[in-house]
């Protein structure tokens, strides 16, 4: 497996205080993953030092494969990123930004600066200042930018602030197209549980400057998979009757009376039907699903800060 | 670096300056006829001789250049620190020395050019004007126009080299305000004439507060690798 991004054991200290501490963080090629943490765990911070805007206090950050140095300007090439909100030359159009942004990147494919508005869906815009776009419009000529020379890595910090809904679901969209189609590497950071979700496939939670815990989403869905539980007077005459009738067998028992249903052939309803038609008494009958808000608070609280 | 440099220019759209240097000398033509009928009117003469009349133009112009100058540090340096664009300028692929370098590199060449020329312009037009009026009781010799242009033009290196001392000033607090009044002060002190003689005159002066001027650009940003942006 190859990493995009390693980080081992990245530490800083600002006057003292540890704000980031030993960090191990692992990207893979072609993931999303989602820094996920309340306000001022860090989350910009380590973005910083990944961008080489801040030098680690300690620890060592490799960026596709090479180690980041004081003089590393080449990897800046190949990343395109937006951290903590993005900055403009607030005099000069969208265009003339656009357009400075790829001189000094070195990119010089005319048709790209279109292409980069027409994902973001900015129209309307030539012949207007920066300084008269609104915050949600600043955000989609961010990541406009930070598409528009087509990064191997995208670092957006925070990029669905100040967007209403509907760009909300746009940018999503975007995002896995980008991921998919042009398989760029993306680390995207949030502290809005839900988006994270919907968007990342790695999701790294990070409080109070630590990473407390790295985790697949597949793996959260796994370990947090909906199910009915059930209780009823007589277990075994209920497993039988499930697996003979509506061929359920992915079943766990809790207690001598109560079990789970992990299938999701049949709906709870259906179960219920089938088990008094045939005989058994159901004492009580209940869909759980863990929510994924439960399982990071009681990550977060866990690692010691209350939410 | 010559491509960095144009697209600064670009990017700040520093042609636009150019009707300001313009309307700065229209200003000081002003101020130099306002000198010679304030005099004549109390029965002196202002320009009594080329020489004389060289040295006031330059005790003009390089305050106004510096302070302008001053103006441009703001522009691309101290603002681009205060709107965090800077931070956008270091996430690019190109060395932040050259970055740097080429934006002192355009307030440098910005000074000596607009106190060099500022100074040819009016001269000539000042020599124009006295080959049809002969207010100036003495001609022109060739000395002493070769004295002038030579002082001329050190004077302008000079002040070059001076218009980065702000940049140590203004750099402390990332505060456009303390950049131009560090540069008022600076040009008041070194301009300032006491008894017919300024600092200006001894050229060891000028020639060191440029010197400390280009330290002063180099320690500022000697680690710029190094040290974090916020």
């Amino acid at each position: 497996m190859s990493y995009i991004i390693k980080t081992n054991q990245l530490t800083k200290t600002y006057k003292g205080k540890e704000v980031v501490s030993n960090v191990n963080m692992k990207v893979k090629k072609g993931e999303i993953y989602g820094f996920l943490g309340p306000n001022g765990a860090g989350k910009t911070t380590i973005m910083k030092m990944l961008t080489n805007l801040v030098k680690p206090t300690s620890g060592e950050i490799e960026i596709f494969g090479e180690k980041l140095t004081n003089t590393s300007y080449e990897v800046l090439k190949r990343m395109g990123s937006i951290i903590e909100y993005p900055v403009f030359y607030d005099r000069l159009t969208a265009r003339e930004n656009l357009e400075l942004h790829c001189e000094y990147m070195g990119y010089y494919d005319k048709k790209a600066i279109d292409a980069a508005l027409d994902l973001v869906k900015l129209k309307n815009i030539e012949d207007k200042s920066v300084k008269d776009f609104s915050l949600g419009m600043k955000q989609r000529l961010g990541i406009a930018r930070s598409i528009i020379t087509k990064p191997e890595l995208l670092i957006l910090d925070e990029p669905i602030n100040g967007l209403d809904p509907v760009g909300i679901k746009e940018l999503r969209e975007l995002f896995h197209m980008l991921c998919r189609e042009y398989g760029i590497t993306m680390l995207i950071s949030s502290h809005i549980l839900g988006e994270m979700e919907q968007i990342a496939d790695t999701i790294g939670v990070i409080s109070d400057g630590k990473l407390i815990k790295e985790v697949s989403m597949d793996e959260i869905h796994e370990q947090n998979k909906e199910y009915i539980e059930l209780a009823v007077d007589d277990v075994k005459k209920a497993f039988y009757v499930l697996d003979e009738i509506l061929h359920l067998t992915n079943f766990k028992v809790v207690d001598a009376s109560r079990f789970r249903i992990y299938d999701t052939g049949a709906s709870q309803s259906e179960i219920s039907k089938t088990l008094i038609l045939n005989g058994v008494m159901i004492e009580e009958i209940n869909k759980k699903n863990h929510s994924l808000e439960d399982y990071f608070l009681t990550l977060i609280n866990g690692g010691g800060i209350s939410a | 670096m010559r491509k960095l440099i144009s697209l600064e220019i670009k990017k700040f759209k520093l042609f636009s300056y150019l009707k300001g240097v313009g309307i700065a000398n229209l200003v000081i033509m002003g101020l130099l006829c306002l000198i010679y009928f304030a005099e004549k009117s109390e029965g002196t003469i202002a320009y009594g001789s080329y020489e004389m009349a060289f040295a006031a133009f330059g005790s003009i112009i390089r305050p106004t250049f510096i302070i302008f100058a001053a103006v441009l540090i703001s522009r691309l340096i101290i603002d681009e620190y205060k709107s965090n664009s800077i931070t956008l300028m270091f996430m690019y692929p190109i060395n932040r020395k050259k970055i740097i370098v080429s934006k002192l590199i355009i307030v440098a060449s910005f000074t000596f050019l607009t106190i060099f020329l500022s100074n040819l312009l009016i001269g000539s037009v000042f020599y124009l004007v006295d080959s049809y009026l002969h207010f100036v009781p003495k001609e022109l010799t060739a000395e002493v126009l070769k004295d002038g242009l030579l002082s001329m033009t050190l004077e302008a290196i000079a002040s070059a080299g001076m218009a980065l001392i702000p940049l140590y000033f203004g750099m402390r607090k990332k505060s456009v305000p303390t950049t131009i009044v560090s540069a008022i002060i600076l040009v008041s002190l070194t301009s300032s004439s006491t008894g017919g003689v300024n600092l200006f005159a001894f050229i060891a002066i000028p020639i060191s507060l440029a010197v400390i001027g280009c330290l002063i650009a180099y320690f500022s940003f000697r680690n710029i690798e190094k040290v974090d942006v916020n």
